[in-house]
């Protein structure tokens, strides 16, 4: 990964706060809860330690990935616990928890669309500061282990790089005192556009 | 079945760790794409494990040799060997190489962990060694643990399921 001037540091976290922000209201829209923003923290670690921000590899989770590509790639994973996915799931289309299972195609599309319209919030955000086109792929919904939903990004990372940049973000949905994760991972070819915010 | 214990050794991303002590369990934690190779001379009691992340190195960076099946095997058999293992004892075994994303079409250029499978065959085919026992591809997680006393080697999915290698 080039070396970022202290500049395009700054230009950089301001549009993913942004993007952040955007996608957290999006989702807040979308479920009809109040979210809080409780933790944003953009960093680069080494990649085997990337499992941690999300519990630990062999944790259980409910996952949504997207990838985006264009002139900036990378990857996106929205993950809750099983039981917090569930609770959503319940708030947007009426169905109750009945323990960790393979997801109905209902489950699956709502979730989906939870992933679809955080993901695409961010991106476009990122698209509008950067004067820049971005395309999303369809979400695709997992339950698994941390790890392995995650080495769907790290097999791309790290052919190119030993550690990852990303950005996560940790929010509060008030109803259900409870939390979910929005992960970011940015491949090399992010930090090679121009910063000039338009 | 094996519980999580404190001398557990996580066998992180692109790592390898070799252990004689039979307290230890090594263990490699949500393997989706990627593979954990274990390895175990029964005789001297003494176990490797890695976790392959990449079929082979692209020669852009300097890697750990654990990271690529076609490093990682060499490197884990002179490791083993050099610490007293005969490697036409090794039982080895292998977990993961699963396609997570169910729309990359099987076999593809995407289809990283079928990749990963057929480089650690190949490495292993090179040493004239063969793997004994595997729980691999399909579209699901894994964790492999390999237990130094006794060579018990288990798989563990995220539905709990668990099954002896």
């Amino acid at each position: 990964m080039r070396t970022l001037s202290q500049c395009e540091q700054h230009v950089i976290e301001n549009i993913i706060k942004k993007g952040v922000t955007d996608a957290v209201n999006g989702l807040s829209e979308m479920i009809g809860k109040d979210i809080h923003l409780s933790e944003l923290i953009i960093k680069t670690i080494p990649a085997k330690d990337i499992a941690v921000t999300l519990g630990g590899p062999d944790t259980t989770i409910i996952g949504v990935y997207l990838a985006f590509s264009g002139p900036a790639n990378g990857h996106i994973i929205l993950a809750h616990h099983p039981n917090v996915a569930f609770k959503l799931l319940d708030s947007l289309v009426g169905i109750k928890n009945t323990g960790i299972h393979d997801l109905s195609d209902l489950e699956q599309s709502a979730l989906g669309e939870v992933g679809n319209i955080t993901g695409t919030f961010f991106l476009n955000a990122v698209a509008n500061a950067l004067d820049i086109i971005i395309h999303p792929s369809p979400p695709v919904v997992l339950i698994d282990l941390a790890g392995a939903i995650l080495d769907i990004a790290m097999v791309d990372i790290l052919q190119e790089e030993e550690d990852v940049y990303m950005v996560e973000t940790t929010y509060i949905i008030n109803e259900y005192n409870t939390k979910g994760t929005f992960l970011i991972m940015l491949n090399n070819s992010f930090f090679n556009l121009p910063f000039i915010v338009k | 079945m094996i519980t999580t214990a404190t001398n557990t050794i996580n066998v992180s991303l692109g790592e390898m760790v070799i252990s004689e002590d039979p307290e230890v369990i090594l263990a490699c934690y949500g393997l989706g794409s990627c593979i954990g190779v274990s390895a175990y001379d029964p005789v001297n009691r003494i176990g490797a494990m890695i976790h392959v992340v990449l079929p082979f190195g692209n020669g852009i960076l300097e890697s750990s040799p654990a990271k690529y099946a076609n490093t990682a095997i060499p490197h884990m058999l002179q490791v083993l060997e050099k610490h007293g293992a005969d490697k036409n004892r090794l039982i080895i075994k292998m977990a993961g190489g699963a396609k997570i994303l169910n729309c990359i079409p099987a076999g593809s250029m995407l289809d990283i962990g079928e990749k990963n499978i057929i480089a650690v065959l190949e490495a292993l085919a090179l040493h004239k060694l063969s793997i004994d026992n595997q729980d691999t591809r399909g579209n699901i997680g894994r964790t492999l643990f390999l237990c130094i006393k006794d060579g018990k080697t288990t798989v563990k999915t995220a539905m709990n399921q668990t099954i002896e290698l």
